[in-house]
């Protein structure tokens, strides 16, 4: 990224948080609050739905369990929900403007970390409260670190998918649901049979992802490999993403 | 390709050269195309691919002014895209340097729930210029917008007109290597089209390399010393803007001569060019002293000066006046008749129109004479190719409050 992108990447993230709150009373303030809300809401409901009954631990467990699970998904359903569409969205910056295109879809992936920031500041907070932080907390960086490469990786693929199939964008809606419910974060991997389990969580970034926000969050036991699997499919991600994008930019460029 | 003497003596290098540079859009999207192009499949040749510029070749130099004319579809908008570096040949070469700035469509790089400053805050840190310069920058744009507090205002609520003040007073807010211009600036009332190209012309003087696609081929003459011609795709003509222009207009099925006279005119004033029984010659509009002129100021003295060529002996010489805005309005038409007392075929008069104040508002205008033998078949009018364009300027005389269509000139009176 040389410095002509970064500072026109710095640009579109600023205007993209900027419209987000256009308009609202309460402006950059619903960047914290919308995240909270969402995990407060999920938490309540889960926890007096079904916490009591899955919970093999206490309460207290289960939920922040949930919360650094779901941690992990907002920053994929955000991210992605809004990479997909944002190469349509911009198109009338895109059709007038020399801007590198391959910096686009990456606007919603900050706007996603961020949030995902404001939330695990405060499922941190919380177990830092409770007492419950362990010293493998320092993992978390380098979680993030291969989920934001993962993450870019999608943003380009779905996003330039979009242009030539607008019917992706459904798609994407369900599958990103799909997705939460076949990850274990409201279930216990051991609900299932271990192969599945196994099958479910290696191919699965997303549960790579969750199994190690929860070991450096609440200490919970990192199974072999993780870390290496995780590393291989992000670069992977990213690699495939970025290449598939070049390749492709400008065939889109003549549907925007 | 016909190139119409074309000099390349000591010609400096080019800001922006495309090279036998091909353009494809692809119409047909869905996922099997999508796989078949990630694959490699061939772009030219894929089904719904529609070829916008084939093989052309196009080089401007510092401080060049081209401009781009041809048919709806001929391939200029896409010409001006690839130069701009936002679209890429499917083959062949280009070569972009420096700072370019385009004004492409008005909504360039606007965000309508945005105020008019947020998008420029936005615009400028686009174009990379530094922070620390941005007050300055964005005063001076605001200025020669003339948007004053509409600036505060969401971009919604603008008018076409305020979208391209914005728009080209950003686009231009620092001298760029190279400015492209689309048809937008026709959305500018004519007050500001008049400053757009003032500075579009100071721009080009300071070494600018200026690439304006357009329809209004008087403009294009007036600031392009150069142009080309597409059709289809492909370059026709490349060379000095009066012959390609020319070439261009006939091969459009339209006399230059008749330009600006409306449609329903033209079949029977442009009859029979050489043939009819009189020609007018030296067409021209004096001032006060006498003198051929091409500007005026509102109220000014002006004389329309022409000679009548007679060719027959007809007795009545009937001559139709008319005065069009550069827009192609009519303003005014009349016809007045003349008896011949003496003389006959082969002979010349001279005939004056004297209007002791004009009344007309600024602008430009163009004054037609035609000239018949005054029977009463239609196809008898002979128009001599004769026009003659006058501007109205009032920028810098006592006549510069003198604004509007026209000046109703009236005897002021206060009573006490």
């Amino acid at each position: 990224m040389n410095a002509a992108s970064w500072r026109i990447y710095r640009a579109l993230v600023a205007q993209d948080l900027r419209f987000r709150v256009l308009g609202s009373r309460l402006g950059l303030l619903w960047l914290i609050l919308q995240p909270l809300l969402y995990l407060s809401f999920t938490t309540v409901v889960f926890f007096a739905v079904l916490g009591v009954r899955l919970g093999p631990g206490g309460v207290w467990e289960y939920a922040m369990g949930l919360l650094a699970g779901l941690v992990a998904w907002l920053a994929f359903s955000e991210g992605l929900g809004k990479a997909a569409p944002s190469l349509l969205e911009r198109s009338y910056l895109l059709r007038n403007v020399p801007i590198p295109r391959w910096v686009v879809p990456l606007v919603p992936v900050a706007a996603a970390l961020l949030y995902q920031g404001v939330c695990l500041t405060g499922v941190i907070g919380a177990c830092a409260f409770r007492g419950t932080l362990g010293p493998g907390f320092w993992q978390i960086i380098p979680a993030l670190f291969f989920e934001a490469l993962l993450l870019c990786g999608f943003a380009w693929a779905l996003s330039a998918v979009t242009v030539l199939f607008r019917d992706a964008q459904y798609l994407l809606n369900f599958a990103l649901m799909a997705w939460l419910y076949l990850t274990p974060i409201f279930w216990p991997a051991h609900v299932v049979p271990d192969r599945l389990a196994a099958l479910l969580v290696y191919l699965n970034p997303l549960a790579l992802l969750v199994v190690l926000f929860r070991g450096a969050l609440l200490g919970d036991p990192i199974p072999p490999n993780v870390w290496t699997t995780l590393a291989v499919l992000s670069v992977l991600v990213l690699g495939l993403g970025y290449l598939f994008f070049r390749r492709i930019e400008d065939v889109v460029a003549d549907f925007l | 390709m016909a190139r119409i003497g074309r000099e390349k003596v000591n010609a400096p290098s080019p800001v922006l050269s495309i090279r036998e540079a091909t353009k494809v859009y692809q119409t047909s999207s869905g996922l099997l195309p999508l796989l078949r192009w990630t694959l490699g499949g061939a772009l030219e040749n894929s089904r719904g691919a529609v070829a916008a510029l084939q093989g052309v070749s196009f080089a401007v130099a510092p401080g060049e002014a081209v401009g781009i004319i041809g048919r709806n579809g001929a391939g200029k908008s896409t010409l001006l895209r690839l130069l701009a570096g936002i679209h890429r040949p499917t083959a062949g070469a280009v070569h972009l340097g420096g700072r370019t700035r385009a004004v492409l469509d008005l909504l360039s790089l606007f965000v309508p729930q945005m105020t008019g400053r947020e998008n420029l805050h936005f615009g400028l840190e686009l174009y990379g210029v530094s922070q620390g310069d941005w007050e300055e920058r964005a005063a001076e744009i605001v200025r020669f917008s003339e948007l004053g507090e509409a600036i505060n205002q969401p971009l919604r609520s603008y008018s076409n007109g305020m979208m391209l003040r914005l728009a080209f007073a950003l686009a231009t807010s620092d001298p760029p290597d190279a400015l492209l211009l689309d048809e937008v600036l026709v959305v500018g009332d004519e007050a500001f089209q008049q400053k757009c190209y003032e500075r579009v012309i100071s721009l080009r003087d300071q070494g600018t390399a200026i690439v304006f696609a357009s329809h209004d081929l008087y403009r294009v003459e007036k600031l392009c010393p150069r142009c080309l011609w597409l059709e289809g795709g492909r370059v026709v003509a490349d060379g000095p803007s009066p012959a390609v222009i020319e070439q261009y207009q006939r091969a459009m099925g339209e006399d230059p001569h008749l330009q600006g006279i409306p449609e329903e005119l033209r079949s029977w004033a442009y009859h029979k060019a050489d043939k009819g029984p009189y020609g007018a010659w030296a067409l021209a509009c004096l001032d006060g002293s006498g003198r051929p002129s091409e500007r005026f100021s509102t109220g000014d003295p002006l004389t329309l000066s022409f000679e009548v060529e007679r060719r027959t002996d007809a007795p009545l010489l009937h001559l139709m006046f008319m005065l069009f805005r550069a827009d192609g309005t009519l303003i005014s038409q009349d016809i007045v008749e003349h008896r011949w007392t003496k003389g006959g075929a082969g002979e010349r008069a001279r005939v004056r129109m004297e209007v002791p104040q004009l009344p007309l508002g600024p602008g430009r205008y163009y004054f037609n004479v035609l000239l018949s033998e005054g029977d009463t078949v239609a196809p008898y009018y002979d128009f001599e190719r004769q026009r003659v364009a006058v501007v109205i300027d009032n920028s810098d005389r006592d006549a510069r409050f003198r604004r509007g269509v026209v000046w109703l000139e009236g005897k002021w009176k206060v009573e006490e």
